[in-house]
């Protein structure tokens, strides 16, 4: 633990933090000009944050520790993820373990968490979705756990950190399997952060929401932090995937000028990331749950396809 | 970083008083004074067994578990001196017992598993008494206070037995005194149902066992434990079948494992909680045993233990996952847990014999690791849902609901077991899992390409088990103790005295210790870099919700209000609302509707003729118990026939006795008469 790893864990996080709104709202407008609507400010994510930090929260009379804690937790769990995954520089030495398999635990406690939060108030919509959400992440789990195997087969490591430096330096960005390893990734993204066809972030019908409906009972600040704990989540999710295609521009050392130019590139590959999520969204529809599966098996055999490319290779 | 961690690693040995007092226990155990000290365990064990059985005054509970735990205390010390100090192996007792050579010792393997053993007692001890008082039925009540301290005991001989003969009497000790155990509220059908079924499943166990030591000994000519015989003849092959297959069904390994769900949840919960916390890590314990020393690796062993370990892991899963009842659904999860046990030790073979050994080693120690943080939580959990079924009197998960605002300390304690089983860091279930996973990762990444397949293959299984425990627990906790009370039993639920929560506190401490200074652990045991540091990680994230909360606090708006939940404008949500368990995990059937094989069944009258008015019916759902009705059932019947057969062949004439006799000695005869 060194200077260099604590500015580094220093910059990641408030980086992320700044950053994360912003793709959001990237998604919603692309969304939104394609259906042929103005679509929302492009900063208004943070005035949505502002104005929720400044609400007073509603608890449910039924509810307990878990509505309480849940918020902090699931914020914190995500920005101690947020030191794992390098966005726009990769120091020497890690700050804390970027293994690639308590990142992904990591997400299945916010995951817990969240779950738990929609049965605390006794409500039925929030029994509902967390029922979905804990059914489809049983089914969801291999398919993760098989990709980042995969991750590790192809770059030879465990850390988060070593593989970006692997894919930096070794890997072209069009090399068969990188292009290959970035289906399973960008179904990743979709699958984890609740977009179409999985699930739809911008209803609150009960018919089709998942991650919507176990919030339902939260407001104000307790609101914004999940918002902001969803968003944290869907740029470490976009950072794997962009440090490994598009890997150009990732600063190595210390510098003002290289850290700048690497805060710039990710923010412009960010976009682009965002705006084909946002081409992808509105391209199908949502899927029936129970066909949902499927949709994961597509990953999970690209996964695999990776891995005997590899070894045919 | 590294200064850190060995400052933090000197903080731990240095901590003055527990460092000094296994210091001394050291230079007593160097002395030489070892056998007496093992003495004293077994001289507390079993008086504080006894003790309860020949005097009948409520006070001799709190006396007779004081003694265990002061039992206890001392063999976590001793355990400790065994696993962290370069100490040689101890002999206790060698003694001769006609031809049968008996000896009791201590090793590594058998120091971590009594450390268990130590813990398990001291909460058990703190647990029991809490209990026994709310337990109906008087005398029976002394009887099991009584019988847990010999049943503890009889574990810790089997962890320290060193030849055959030994671990088979103590064994067999053992399954007895669960069995009584097991029984005892015996006036419901239901316990004796189960305590039969155990009874028949574990003299089985023995069975098996006995016949592969018997085997054993044919083979090598000694009771003492076999060195790595090599695979070469049927022989050893037969033993070492005969050996996994009695410690398949004592640890409930799919297909044997029904005996497991019917018994865990019959017996009182201290019982259940050793049952499943400390039995099963003993029947493991042996496996280990047999599996590293008596043979030497071969690729029969772990293809075969791999496939059992796969097949236990999921089912066990998937079965926990519809289970309404809570003590069963924990008794589900612990079938699991010990597929995933044997995934790690099938890996260490295959790994083994492929020169894989850091894989191998991993794969061990992972398995190990597991075994001890599955007795510890699994410990926890049934301590805890022990007291929750008690107060709410039912084990029906749907009864229940809205415990926790009713029952906070048991409540959360129980969420602290969630986190653990659900393997989140930085909990001892987790790094168990992470161990085997990365050496399946590892051994995706080294091995050859059908193994490589079959590598993919168990790693998709071992975290879909993962996943499904994780929505289990997600029910488990969530429906037993969030949102509204759904009948009056859950509304009068009161909490439990002190000793009943700090029973399962100290195991939910040491779940907690164990999982966050995992690689401190293994590094003092010798093992360094198996594992991400889990300290620092925690301390981050310690540090970060300090943060986030404290920025919360001091920006944003602090207004807070109490108000309904929101239901639509219906103004009065009940408890009929909410999800029911059945609910909650009816997508996951849907999902792997090919492996629950569920029976719908409907019926309905009508008061006209055309069917047109619904007068009444019943509709259900039932799970097919597959194993139950295609596996047991079919060879009881068997048996049964075939008793039948045998038995009209005892008339209880006495002439007809003396014709069988007539005919042997003829057959014997003309056999002699042929042969010479």
């Amino acid at each position: 633990m060194n200077g260099e790893s604590l500015i580094f864990g220093f910059l990641n996080v408030v980086f992320v933090l700044l950053i994360s709104p912003f793709f959001m709202i990237v998604i919603k407008k692309v969304k939104a000009q394609i259906q042929g609507r103005e679509g929302p400010h492009i900063i208004q994510g943070y005035y949505n944050l502002a104005k929720l930090f400044q609400k007073e929260v509603i608890y449910s009379e039924y509810a307990g520790f878990i509505s309480r804690i849940a918020p902090y937790a699931a914020l914190s769990i995500m920005l101690v993820s947020a030191l794992q995954v390098p966005l726009f520089w990769i120091p020497e030495e890690e700050l804390v373990t970027s293994h690639i398999i308590v990142f992904l635990y990591l997400l299945v406690a916010g995951r817990l968490l969240i779950a738990l939060l929609g049965l605390d108030a006794a409500s039925t919509f929030g029994g509902m979705a967390s029922s979905r959400e804990m059914s489809l992440s049983a089914i969801l789990e291999p398919v993760t756990v098989i990709v980042f195997a995969t991750l590790v087969y192809v770059m030879g490591s465990f850390s988060i950190h070593e593989i970006f430096k692997t894919a930096l330096t070794t890997f072209t960005s069009c090399s068969p399997t990188v292009l290959l390893l970035s289906v399973p990734l960008f179904i990743l993204i979709i699958v984890e952060t609740g977009r179409i066809p999985v699930d739809n972030p911008e209803t609150h019908l009960e018919l089709t929401m998942v991650h919507e409906g176990m919030l339902l009972d939260t407001s104000g600040r307790n609101l914004a932090l999940f918002e902001l704990a969803h968003a944290v989540k869907q740029t470490l999710l976009m950072a794997i995937l962009i440090n490994i295609v598009l890997p150009l521009g990732v600063a190595r050392d210390l510098g003002v000028v290289a850290l700048v130019c690497g805060m710039i590139l990710f923010l412009l590959k960010g976009t682009l990331l965002c705006v084909i999520i946002g081409f992808f969204e509105s391209g199908c529809a949502k899927m029936r749950f129970f066909q949902i599966p499927n949709f994961f098996m597509v990953a999970f055999f690209f996964s695999v396809l990776t891995i005997f490319v590899e070894v045919m290779i | 970083m590294k200064s850190l961690q060995t400052k933090i690693g000197d903080l731990i040995t240095e901590s003055s008083l527990i460092y000094s007092l296994i210091n001394s226990l050291k230079r007593l155990i160097e002395c030489g004074f070892m056998t007496e000290l093992f003495l004293v365990i077994l001289f507390l064990y079993a008086f504080s067994g006894f003790l309860p059985l020949s005097i009948r005054n409520r006070r001799i509970w709190y006396i007779s578990s004081f003694i265990a735990g002061c039992g206890g205390i001392l063999l976590i010390f001793i355990s400790l001196v065994y696993l962290f100090f370069k100490v040689p192996d101890a002999i206790f007792i060698q003694r001769e017992y006609m031809t049968f050579p008996i000896l009791i010792g201590m090793d590594r393997l058998s120091a971590i598993f009594s450390l268990l053993l130590g813990i398990l007692t001291l909460s058990i001890a703190l647990y029991t008494p809490g209990y026994l008082q709310r337990m109906h039925g008087k005398r029976r009540t002394y009887v099991v206070c009584g019988f847990i301290p010999l049943f503890l005991m009889s574990m810790l001989l089997v962890l320290l037995a060193r030849t055959t003969f030994t671990f088979l009497m103590f064994w067999e000790i053992m399954a007895t005194l669960s069995f009584f155990l097991v029984l005892t509220e015996f006036e419901e059908e239901k316990t004796r149902y189960a305590s039969m079924f155990y009874l028949t499943m574990t003299q089985l166990s023995t069975v098996f066992v006995f016949l592969g030591l018997l085997l054993l000994y044919l083979i090598t000519g000694s009771w003492q434990y076999p060195q790595s015989l090599p695979a070469s003849d049927p022989l050893t092959i037969l033993s070492f079948f005969c050996l996994f297959l009695g410690i398949a069904i004592k640890s409930g390994v799919i297909p044997f494992h029904k005996w497991l769900v019917h018994a865990h949840p019959a017996a009182p919960s201290p019982v259940s909680a050793l049952m499943s916390g400390m039995m099963i890590s003993t029947a493991l314990y042996i496996l280990f045993r047999v599996v590293t020393a008596f043979y030497a690796p071969d690729l029969i062993w772990g293809i075969s233990i791999l496939a059992f370990g796969c097949l236990t892991a999921i089912f066990g899963a998937i079965y926990a996952l519809k289970e309404q009842d809570l003590k069963k659904l924990l008794a589900y999860s612990s079938i699991d847990n010990t597929g995933l046990i044997l995934i790690g030790t099938g890996l260490w073979v295959i790994f083994t014999v492929y020169g894989h050994y850091g894989l191998a080693q991993m794969a061990l120690i992972g398995a190990v690791f597991h075994t001890i943080s599955h007795g510890l939580f699994k410990g926890l959990l049934f301590l805890t849902a022990g007291s929750v079924c008690q107060a709410v009197n039912t084990r029906n998960i749907d009864e229940m609901g809205g415990i926790y605002v009713r029952m906070p300390l048991t409540g959360g304690l129980f969420f602290i077991g969630v986190l653990s089983i659900a393997s989140l860091p930085p909990f001892s279930g987790f790094v168990g899992e992470l161990l085997i996973a990365q050496s399946l990762i590892g051994g995706l990444c080294d091995l050859a390409l059908p193994l490589q397949i079959g590598m993919v293959v168990v790693l998709s299984l071992f975290s879909l088990t993962g996943a499904l425990t994780v929505t289990t627990f997600v029910k488990a906790f969530g429906l037993t103790f969030l949102a509204l009370p759904r009948t009056k039993g859950a509304q009068n639920a009161r909490e439990v005295s002190w000793p009943m929560y700090a029973g399962p506190a100290l195991l939910a401490g040491m779940s907690a210790f164990v999982g966050i200074f995992s690689s401190q652990i293994l590094s003092a045991l010798g093992y360094p870099g198996l594992l991400p540091d889990l300290l620092v990680l925690s301390l981050f994230f310690l540090g970060i919700t300090v943060l986030v909360y404290g920025a919360v606090w001091s920006c944003a708006s602090r207004k807070t209000r109490i108000a309904k939940t929101w239901d639509c404008g219906m103004m009065a949500p009940s408890s009929r609302m909410e999800y029911t368990a059945s609910g909650f995990t009816e997508p996951v059937v849907r999902f792997f509707s090919g492996l629950y094989r569920t029976r719908v069944y409907s019926t309905r009258e009508y008061l006209d003729s055309y069917q047109c008015l619904f007068k009444s019916g019943t509709a259900g759902i039932h799970l097919v118990k597959f194993f139950e009705e295609y596996l047991y059932l079919p060879i009881a019947r068997r048996i049964d026939s075939y008793a039948s057969v045998v038995a009209s062949l005892q008339s209880g004439d006495l002439d007809r006795y003396v014709l069988y006799v007539f005919c042997t000695i003829l057959v014997l005869m003309c056999i002699l008469g042929w042969s010479a």
